[in-house]
């Protein structure tokens, strides 16, 4: 509902404001130069959203604002086997780009995901598999956790889990290893998604935001408020039967720079707010 | 996978009568509601058939000659059969609409193609084969789980999903050659026959033995040497699992059916079984020939007035030796 709900808003706005160039911006974004690309362990800077903007839906996946955000692309390729039944499956040839934007503001920190899929699977039935794409953190902040599902109970990632066939539809999760992945018992995200069902093939996508609160935590939530979090991605074709490990992976972590402008780290940020709060 | 002990099924099939009263033991018990109305974790096909779901036997799955899991076609729910209900309400009771009809048009469904088998006149020929799952010592659908989620009971070797762990990736699903684990959509989660094992910790058979008309079903422990499915399966060797090549090690055992010889062209009878051998070893394996033997043996002892106790044991006199469950 909000994501219907925010499209037109979108367009509307798009449309009132009059602004030349943007308004079909998502069905050539792709082709931005100004899009970067991003290897598995480099390092990217986190986007600020100003606290004078005004989200109306938290993970409205097409907001405007998101054209104000960096975006990133980054290549994922299929995941190494690591049962027999992933095996039974491999398929190696096949890899895709995932363009993501991650933002914050002052209460939430957001990642929008868009991939390419001319298939739009959101059931998960008898007959078919549904599409899904995750988000990885590995809890420690440190790299030396496994950026496959983690390194056992004691080195855990948290996982940000979309699918497409709910309505709430975003699942908090952790694991330690393969084969491990848990439903947490505090379910604290929000996500929503949209399928651009464009004229052409290559233009139909998927646009997700997922969001947490920064300052809420929980075991096996990831500290929002760290000034270094790997982050790794995933996507899940439901159309060539994706699910569990049969999926497209990104190798390695990619590094988030999460301090704040002029090396003010989130909590010097806190701090100083509630020196100011004290202080009136 | 040894298990401490392995509760077992053997069935007669030159007793069953495709009744399927069984079936619907099963489904009033454990499936005509909450998403799992399409599964029939107890069904009776007609052989020669489709089977249910259609096709299975040539959709692959269970282990290759080394043991590795192999790839099988994914049924579709059409395959299944889509379930229908009618309107009874309607038609029976408001009398709103004049004709009890189904609310979707079938076009499949389990049994299908009941009674059709195969041969032209009058050489045509079927049996029932009633089919659960074969609660195997090398389950397929547990070594296709990615997550561990399916084990196998050490106290009695019944084959369990935990619904806990289960996350719907359904490749038990994809690699039981039998078919017999399945997706319910309503939960995203796998699902299959579960021995009726609240019923066996009570020590009463399952609810398709206990209400099978034909008396085709004995219920017992392998290791039993005073157990009826000893006395079929290791001492007169007459129990054969089906599809044993699958390589999943069944401990469901099928006697297999004899039947009535052929007919020639001037209506002869010839020496010749009406149901092909080479079709029986098919599905049975290769000493289905030396079964029949046994049987016919036996039977002609028991006409004879002579004493046979695989006999006794295949009539199956009383429940309270067709399932012993101590
Ligand atoms: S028959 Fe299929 S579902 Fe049952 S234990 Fe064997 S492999 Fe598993
Ligand atoms: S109840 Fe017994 S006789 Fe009837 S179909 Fe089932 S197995 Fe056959």
């Amino acid at each position: 509902m909000a994501m219907r709900y925010s499209i037109k808003y979108v367009v509307a706005l798009c449309a009132s404001l009059a602004l030349p160039g943007t308004a079909m911006a998502e069905f050539s974004e792709f082709e931005n130069p100004n899009i970067q690309e991003v290897q598995p362990w480099d390092t990217i800077r986190i986007g600020r959203v100003p606290d004078d903007i005004y989200l109306r839906d938290i993970d409205d996946p097409d907001d405007i604002i998101w054209d104000r955000i960096p975006s990133y692309r980054t290549y994922l390729s299929i995941a190494p086997p690591v049962h027999p039944s992933t095996r039974l499956r491999f398929n190696a040839d096949s890899g895709t780009n995932l363009y993501f934007q991650i933002a914050r503001t002052s209460d939430y920190f957001l990642v929008r995901l868009r991939w390419k899929d001319t298939t739009k699977n959101v059931a998960t039935s008898i007959d078919g598999f549904r599409d899904a794409a995750a988000i990885q953190f590995a809890l420690n902040g440190s790299t030396d956790t496994s950026y496959m599902m983690g390194s056992g109970p004691d080195s855990p990632v948290n996982i940000w889990y979309w699918r497409s066939d709910y309505d709430f539809n975003v699942e908090d999760l952790a694991a330690g290893g393969y084969g491990s992945t848990t439903l947490l018992p505090d379910q604290q995200l929000n996500g929503h998604a949209a399928y651009i069902d464009g004229r052409a093939s290559v233009d139909q996508e998927w646009h997700l935001v997922m969001a947490r609160k920064i300052g809420s935590d929980g075991e096996h939530q990831i500290d929002l408020t760290q000034d270094e979090i790997p982050i790794s991605f995933a996507v899940w074709q439901g159309a060539n039967g994706g699910r569990d490990g049969n999926k497209h992976v990104t190798q390695g972590w990619i590094l988030l720079d999460n301090s704040l402008e002029d090396g003010k780290s989130f909590d010097d940020d806190k701090a100083q707010a509630s020196t100011q709060t004290s202080n009136q | 996978m040894a298990v401490k002990r392995q509760i077992s099924m053997v069935l007669d099939l030159n007793k069953c009568i495709g009744c399927q009263t069984c079936t619907t033991a099963c489904k009033l018990m454990w499936t005509n509601r909450s998403g799992r109305e399409y599964m029939y974790w107890n069904n009776v096909e007609t052989m020669p058939g489709e089977g249910y779901p259609r096709g299975y036997q040539q959709a692959g799955g269970g282990f290759d000659k080394d043991g590795a899991l192999k790839l099988s076609k994914q049924p579709s729910l059409e395959d299944y059969g889509i379930p229908w209900e009618y309107n009874y309400e309607e038609a029976l009771m408001t009398g709103t609409d004049p004709w009890l009809r189904p609310n979707i048009k079938p076009t499949w469904g389990p049994n299908w193609d009941e009674d059709q088998g195969e041969g032209d006149y009058p050489n045509s020929y079927y049996f029932y084969l009633p089919r659960l799952c074969n609660h195997c010592a090398n389950p397929a659908c547990l070594a296709a789980c990615s997550r561990n989620a399916i084990y196998k009971r050490q106290e009695d070797g019944i084959v369990l999903v935990d619904q806990e762990r289960c996350r719907g990736y359904r490749y038990c699903v994809n690699a039981c050659p039998y078919k017999k684990v399945y997706f319910n959509e309503e939960l995203s989660k796998s699902e299959k026959c579960i021995f009726c094992y609240p019923r066996i910790e009570k020590g009463l058979a399952t609810a398709c033995a206990r209400q099978c008309v034909g008396r085709i079903r004995w219920i017992g422990y392998l290791d039993d040497e005073d157990g009826p499915i000893h006395t079929l399966v290791e001492k007169y060797k007459v129990a054969l699992p089906l599809h044993p090549e699958w390589g999943t090690q069944p401990n469901v055992f099928y006697v297999p059916p004899l039947s009535s010889s052929k007919f020639g062209p001037n209506g002869e009878e010839l020496d010749e079984p009406r149901i092909p051998l080479a079709y029986l070893e098919g599905l049975f394996g290769e000493r289905v020939g030396e079964v029949l033997e046994t049987i016919k043996r036996e039977r002609q002892a028991k006409n004879e007035g002579r004493e046979s106790e695989l006999m006794d044991t295949l009539i199956g006199f009383k429940h309270a030796e067709m399932f012993k469950l101590s």
